[in-house]
């Protein structure tokens, strides 16, 4: 796990000062985002300037948004370069041009439209003989459901039987990616995964095990596998779900 | 066929052309698979239309070009990470991007499948990063497209092949979508009267990096991004900011 150390009075921007929101549409139109950002009382020059930053893979795009005291966004926020799922970056650097950095905020998560929250995305896609698959992003995983079935988002927010088999699973696979494959750090609260991991905290009260040992997952794998098991059982009662199901068939 | 009206794979044609792939490591002789290129399920046109040749691409710089070019009608965001669109273009342009045998028979070695098909379920390393960047001619598209003449030493490649540089350079996002770094590795690595890379500039491994090589630029890189907006800065920047170990590079012209 690489731990980055911060000698340098930079200032972390926190996530309650950001409100970045994403807009999609239905045709082929590009997404597009606002950021609200909230600056005040951080200590920061009045002319420093205001970067954002939208990030997907090798795909980015860069936004001057003014200043501290005179935030000016652009006039086209459209993601013309980034095909789907960005995370986004804001930074204040010194006015001098110097690229020196004042505060940052990294992996900034957007929040999607007037679409009722939810730490899972749904998005449609066509997936050829697939039903779902998880795209991960960058800790804001999507649940992508073929297009070509038809009610298949309906079904991920109501259908119980498809619910109580795939959600569970869903969340499985999230935390294998963002504790094993990433080895997320569960004490980092304003990191990628922060959200998922508070999420997990609602209904898992487990100590995550601390392990210097990289290969062996065994912990971890375990700490997940009792988490999901908490899920099912307390949230989601996913077997009795399916077996009531099966019953009325 | 030497011209034809590009298409896209579907997730369908990605198994097919996958399989095509593991058939022909497995030493069997089976024909190219016309059908995958054109044919429901395997593949949709792309709209607006849009025909290819076959064309032999010597270097990547020579399919960077040519993909510009052909590609400009589309809207950037149907391009950039598009699996469907370049696993497409790698089955339809195989035999240009494949190496040969001296009998000329395509020998896939250990080149992985992802240098011509990119299937979105299967092109992540075991950290979980993504490695469509070894997409043979999505590289040459990317390189081209971000960062213009300015990166004619990464493209300076048979387009079948990936060095350690260009892969270490492109294998990084954040190094790679940077136009100030790479025209910092620009003006630090690249020799413009041999149009080659200067001596000892790629290094063999991180822990065994010669002083001022792109490992060690890397390095350097990750310790000023504590401090500065490295991904945003221009080369002219960043470059009085490196260390003395960048002089041998920095000061030969």
């Amino acid at each position: 796990m690489i731990r980055r150390l911060n000698y340098t009075q930079r200032r972390r921007i926190e996530r309650r000062r950001i409100s970045i929101g994403l807009y999609e549409t239905d045709d082929d139109t590009p997404m597009s985002f606002s950021a609200e950002l909230d600056l005040s009382g951080m200590g920061l020059p009045p002319d420093a300037l205001v970067v954002v930053i939208a990030n997907r893979d090798r795909s980015s795009m860069r936004f001057d948004w003014g200043t501290v005291a005179n935030p000016t966004p652009p006039q086209d926020c459209s993601l013309t370069e980034i095909p789907s799922n960005p995370v986004f970056r804001v930074m204040v650097l010194t006015p001098d041009g110097s690229g020196r950095l004042l505060a940052l905020a990294e992996r900034v998560k957007p929040k999607r439209g007037s679409a009722k929250e939810s730490l899972l995305w749904l998005q449609e896609e066509d997936l050829g003989k697939e039903v779902w698959r998880l795209d991960f992003g960058d800790g804001n995983p999507t649940m992508m459901v073929n297009r070509n079935i038809p009610g298949i988002s309906s079904a991920v927010r109501e259908d119980d039987s498809f619910r109580s088999l795939v959600i569970p699973e869903a969340l499985r696979a999230i935390l294998t990616r963002a504790l094993i494959v990433e080895d997320y750090d569960v004490e980092d609260d304003e990191g990628s995964w922060s959200e998922w991991i508070g999420f997990v905290h609602n209904f898992y009260d487990q100590e995550f095990p601390s392990t210097s040992d990289d290969e062996d997952t065994t912990e971890k794998t375990e700490w997940i596998e009792g988490a999901v098991e908490a899920f099912t059982e307390q949230r989601f009662h996913a077997s009795e779900q399916y077996a009531a199901i099966r019953s009325q068939q | 066929m030497n011209r034809q009206r590009l298409h896209e794979l579907t997730p369908e044609g990605i198994e097919a052309a996958k399989a095509w792939l593991a058939a022909l490591r497995s030493g069997l002789s089976i024909p190219f698979p016309d059908a995958i290129l054109s044919s429901a399920p395997y593949a949709q046109p792309i709209e607006p239309e849009i025909y290819v040749d076959k064309r032999d691409f010597n270097i990547r710089y020579d399919a960077a070009m040519y993909f510009i070019r052909m590609l400009a009608p589309l809207e950037a965001v149907r391009i950039i990470n598009n699996p469907y669109l370049w696993s497409w273009l790698g089955i339809f342009y195989f035999d240009q991007i494949v190496r040969k045998d001296t009998n000329g028979t395509p020998n896939l070695g250990r080149t992985p499948d992802i240098a011509y098909v990119i299937d979105p379920n299967a092109s992540q390393d075991s950290r979980g990063e993504n490695r469509w960047f070894a997409n043979r001619l999505m590289l040459a598209y990317d390189i081209y497209w971000q960062h213009g003449e300015n990166a004619w030493f990464m493209l300076g490649e048979p387009v079948n092949s990936l060095s350690r540089f260009t892969m270490r350079l492109a294998s990084a996002p954040e190094l790679f979508r940077s136009k100030g770094i790479v025209h910092l590795a620009h003006l630090l690595y690249a020799d413009p009267k041999t149009r080659k890379l200067k001596v000892n500039s790629g290094g063999t491994s991180r822990a065994t990096a010669s002083p001022g090589s792109l490992p060690r630029l890397i390095d350097v890189l990750a310790q000023l991004y504590m401090t500065y907006d490295v991904y945003g800065m221009d080369a002219e920047q960043l470059l009085p900011l490196l260390p003395s170990e960048f002089d041998r590079f920095r000061s030969t012209k």
